[in-house]
């Protein structure tokens, strides 16, 4: 069903060398829009960067498009802006961006309109955020009547084409404010979902043009940011069945789909997920509702607003357009505070006394060093980030009177990312084997052997090598893994910060894997070799079987972690090839749920093309990956990140 | 008392999804009647434990070469020496050999040790009707473990698959009957001769007890293995496929591709590989040889893996 018009956008978003907000005039733009603006020091913060969406509305330079059915580039740019920047400027301009990760109310500016939502800031106390609120209202209205769109400059949208629009517009704008990453749309189908039913009921658009329209959004987010997150379910209408089919029509890696999957899915939306998946661009992320609603209980959340939970990023849940998640704030590095813990001198008696003792180390870290930390970086970010624009668009702040940044949303979160459940579970499992139970080695060989990163080859391979590790579906091992993180995840749930705002935890950091260089572990780990990504196994897992790393994944304390616990499971074209492999997604899907899973998601590969693709990368432009997260053209990743996949995928990770 | 009954098994395979419907656990047992010469599983064909060695894996620490109570592992003018007459299969190096490069190949089981396994996978057999399937080697070898395992199953409401090369006296199968859902019976090759010179067994039999057990209302499906050169030939295709029409117990057909993974498997346990020459079958072909198949039945004919 792509018309010829979609193809040629199709065709000019895939073969484009560069994105649009890549490009040097946008940069240039930016750089001197923020310049122009923050210099000015005597303006509060807030109001600065009201200011700064102004002169962008004003200014921005756009490019008209008569094939486009929904317009507005997105404007996010890259840090190289600051190229464009002196020194002094950039001194006086101070940092510029807060971290986005957001879920703003959609549904909300799209019932009041522009003309509405000016109508609720005019109820604010008077105040630096009232006029800032009044100045980014402006502003956005200035850019939606720049792009020619007269009808939802002021008064809320009527039809789906309208609503559709301005929910773009909304997108686009909190892009440019504070230079955002991963500004997702939560639940679409739920509150775009009604425009739709009413067209289509009534006539004023066919099922055709509408899918054309999606197609044209889809694309759209193609332009821009990696991680636009968009969920589907739970309450289940047209527009949810109709935007798994356009993806798996456009095969292409944006926007990020996310399925709600629990006991009222229906077997047409199951289907078409399964569809969607079976096509091989990463998506969609398999979501276990009532385990996700539940999570979000854990933070004191009520039911109902828990159940209106949608992904904000790559794998976290909050509740929909009015909580300040701030879901990639703070992480934590378990190999890393092992390895602090294993400096200690002490000596222990048994694995059962060092295991508690490695407990109340971490407690004690946690508390006295972590949180202290991320909550000090919290309150910065009143001082630093206001975002006027994202704050109308949050349920809470209006109301509140504060901005979001100043904890005026209804739910105010700090996501906190945990790296290596996995690397942690094995090297306990190392130390108990060798240290306690076969009295190989000493706690001070074993220090002395990471410090040096592991002389002695044959203790390495032994490490690396030891059987039962987490993934491996051993009895032993997935009790270790279930009370671990639950006790990790417990020390994060029950400790909110002193200002209110309460810090969740989620078993992934994404691209610390790649990036981070951790020490030599206790599991085999040389120094700098990746640790293990999100709930999934570490790579010196024997070649487990998909449902034994399904089994053992699901051990992890999913019910407690609603800032995401993601596993990643690859699978050979050939297993999910026709009706058969469709099914076994699903089987795989259901089985891991049934467990109490939080996420699943597949990568569709086989680990001999994406070789090739590394060698011949000109015969593979149009394969698109799962990248954590998110789907990307595989030759456009960097070569760290690629290997990573690769690997992974040999491993059926 | 079923549970205390042992066989060797050298493998258990999970997420096996081309042993029987859905998603399956696959037990391999030790030990083959037949002595195919494309096995790419040799290291099934002796019912005995067996040390496995990779040589490319050897970190020389030394540690086999001083403990080998039977000094069978050796260094000789600088080379790394397996000498397998003087292997009692204590399986001591492959404890210690960190490296991976020794290991025993077969362990003893019980059924209870082998179900508790198998169960691990249990809901996602109930989502996708799928089971267990017994493998190897040839399960009817160790009958007597075979059977128990099957009705252990059975108790815990698992489907089962037997995968069998149908040599085997037609009573035992006749005893199992009950406990297994669908027959994974391979047919080798349907020339006599040829059945003999390159499976060392009489094609009678299989052919006898494939029959018996289609008129014995067993739900079976055929599978194939093809292989260039050796079972490629069109009177076998049309053959085999006359046979899966003719008998109403049958209701597929599988094609297996040879693959060459064997040779290497073989070289780890100190046997000799006679197929090194052939690789992997191109697409074309087997598209051909299901086409062969398929003409002369109805029943669904395809190939797999």
């Amino acid at each position: 069903m792509i018309t010829a018009r979609i193809q040629r956008l199709l065709d000019r978003v895939k073969s484009a060398s560069e994105r649009v907000i890549h490009r040097e005039s946008e940069q240039r733009f930016y750089a001197e829009t923020i310049g122009a603006v923050m210099v000015e020091k005597t303006l509060p913060p807030v109001l600065l960067y009201a200011e700064f969406l102004y002169k962008f509305a004003e200014k921005f330079p756009i490019e008209p498009d008569n094939d486009e059915l929904i317009v507005g580039s997105q404007r996010f740019t890259r840090p190289e802006w600051r190229k464009y920047l002196s020194e002094d400027e950039l001194t006086q301009i101070g940092p510029f961006g807060n971290i986005g990760h957001i879920c703003v109310d959609y549904g909300r500016f799209l019932c009041r309109g522009v003309q509405g939502v000016r109508s609720d800031i005019s109820a604010m106390l008077p105040g630096n955020n009232k006029e800032a609120f009044f100045r980014a209202l402006e502003a956005f209205s200035l850019l939606v009547r720049r792009h020619g769109c007269d009808s939802i400059a002021e008064a809320p949208p009527t039809t789906f084409h309208d609503a559709l629009q301005l929910v773009w517009f909304i997108h686009v704008f909190l892009h440019a404010e504070n230079n955002a990453a991963a500004v997702s749309f939560g639940r679409l189908d739920q509150y775009l979902g009604l425009y739709l039913e009413n067209d289509l009921d009534s006539g004023v658009i066919t099922w055709e043009e509408a899918f054309e329209l999606l197609c044209c959004f889809c694309i759209k987010c193609c332009e821009g940011d990696e991680s636009q997150n968009l969920t589907l379910g739970g309450t289940e209408n047209r527009l949810s069945i109709m935007l798994l089919r356009v993806m798996a029509e456009l095969k292409i890696w944006q926007p990020s789909l996310s399925v709600r999957i629990g006991p009222d899915t229906s077997g047409e939306f199951m289907s078409a997920a399964v569809d969607l998946c079976a096509v091989g661009t990463g998506m969609p992320s398999f979501f276990n509702e009532p385990v996700v609603t539940g999570s979000l209980e854990k933070l004191g959340i009520s039911r109902n607003r828990a159940e209106d939970w949608g992904i904000v990023g790559c794998y976290e849940a909050a509740p929909m357009g009015n909580s300040y998640p701030l879901t990639v704030a703070g992480g934590i590095v378990l190999p890393e505070i092992l390895w602090d813990f294993l400096q200690n001198d002490d000596d222990w008696n048994s694995f059962d006394e060092f295991y508690v003792g490695f407990k109340s180390f971490f407690r004690a870290k946690y508390l006295q060093c972590i949180l202290p930390e991320f909550e000090k970086r919290r309150i910065g970010m009143a001082d630093k980030f206001p975002s006027p624009f994202e704050s109308i668009c949050v349920t809470g702040c209006i109301e509140s009177g504060l901005n979001a940044e100043e904890g005026g949303a209804i739910y105010n979160l700090y996501g906190v990312n945990i790296l290596g459940i996995g690397s942690l579970i094995d090297s306990l499992l190392s130390i108990r084997k060798l240290i306690f139970d076969d009295k190989d080695i000493t706690f001070e060989q074993m220090t002395t052997q990471l410090a040096d990163n592991f002389p002695d080859k044959k203790l390495l391979l032994r490490c690396r090598n030891l059987p039962d590790k987490f993934g491996s579906d051993c009895l032993a091992t997935n009790k270790l893994a279930a009370n671990i993180s639950s006790f990790i995840a417990k020390v994060i749930l029950n400790h909110p910060m002193s200002c209110g705002t309460r810090p969740y935890p989620g078993f992934f950091w994404f691209g610390q894997d790649i990036h981070r260089h951790v020490a030599a572990g206790p599991d085999g780990r040389i120094a700098g070799e990746r640790v293990s990504y999100g709930c999934g196994p570490g790579e010196m897992l024997d070649s487990a079987g998909v449902t034994s790393i399904l089994n053992s994944a699901a051990c992890i304390a999913h019910s407690l972690c609603a800032c995401g616990n993601p596993l990643t499971i690859s699978l050979n074209r050939s297993d999910v090839a026709g009706d058969s492999g469709k099914a076994r997604i699903r089987q795989l899907v259901e089985s891991y749920f049934q467990r109490g899973g939080f996420h699943l998601h597949f990568n569709i590969v086989d680990a001999e093309q994406l070789e090739d693709a590394k060698q011949n990368p000109e015969k593979y432009a149009d394969l698109v990956v799962r990248v954590s997260g998110y789907s990307a053209t595989f030759i456009n990743i960097a070569e760290s990140w690629q290997d990573a996949i690769i690997e992974r995928t040999k491993l059926g990770m | 008392m079923s549970k205390e009954v042992t066989g060797t098994v050298f493998d258990i395979k999970k997420f096996a999804i081309h042993d029987g419907p859905g998603i399956r656990t696959t037990v391999f047992m030790k030990g083959c009647p037949l002595r195919c010469v494309w096995c790419h599983n040799p290291e099934s064909i002796s019912p005995e434990i067996e040390i496995s060695l990779v040589e490319h894996k050897c970190i020389g620490c030394g540690w086999c070469f001083e403990n080998c109570p039977n000094q069978g592992h050796q260094m000789i003018d600088g080379k790394r020496v397996f000498d397998r007459s003087k292997c009692i299969r204590c399986g001591l190096c492959a404890s210690r050999c960190y490296a991976d490069a020794l290991e025993v190949i077969g362990k003893e089981m019980s059924v209870s040790e082998v179900i508790t396994e198998v169960m691990k996978d249990k809901p996602f057999y109930d989502n996708s009707d799928g089971g267990m399937t017994l493998s190897g080697g040839e399960p009817m070898l160790q009958f007597e473990f075979t059977k128990a395992l099957l009705i252990a199953a059975k108790e815990q409401g698992l489907h089962c698959c037997l995968d069998t090369c149908g040599f085997a006296p037609f009573e035992r199968y006749r005893e199992i009957l009950p406990y297994v859902d669908i027959f994974l019976y391979d047919l080798k090759n349907t020339d006599p001769e040829r059945h003999k010179e390159y499976t060392g067994v009489p094609l009678q039999p299989i052919l006898d007890n494939l029959r018996n057990l289609s008129d014995a209302g067993a739900a079976i499906w055929l599978r194939c293995p093809i292989i260039p050169g050796i079972n490629d030939r069109e009177e076998h295709l049309i053959a085999t496929g006359m046979i899966a029409e003719s008998l109403p117990g049958i209701k597929q057909v599988t094609v297996h591709p040879y693959h060459p993974l064997g040779s290497s498997k073989s070289k780890n346990i100190g046997k000799d590989y006679s197929l090194s020459d052939k690789d992997f079958a191109p697409r074309e072909d087997v598209a051909k040889w299901v086409e062969t198949i398929a003409s002369q039945t109805s029943k669904e004919v395809k190939s797999e893996g």
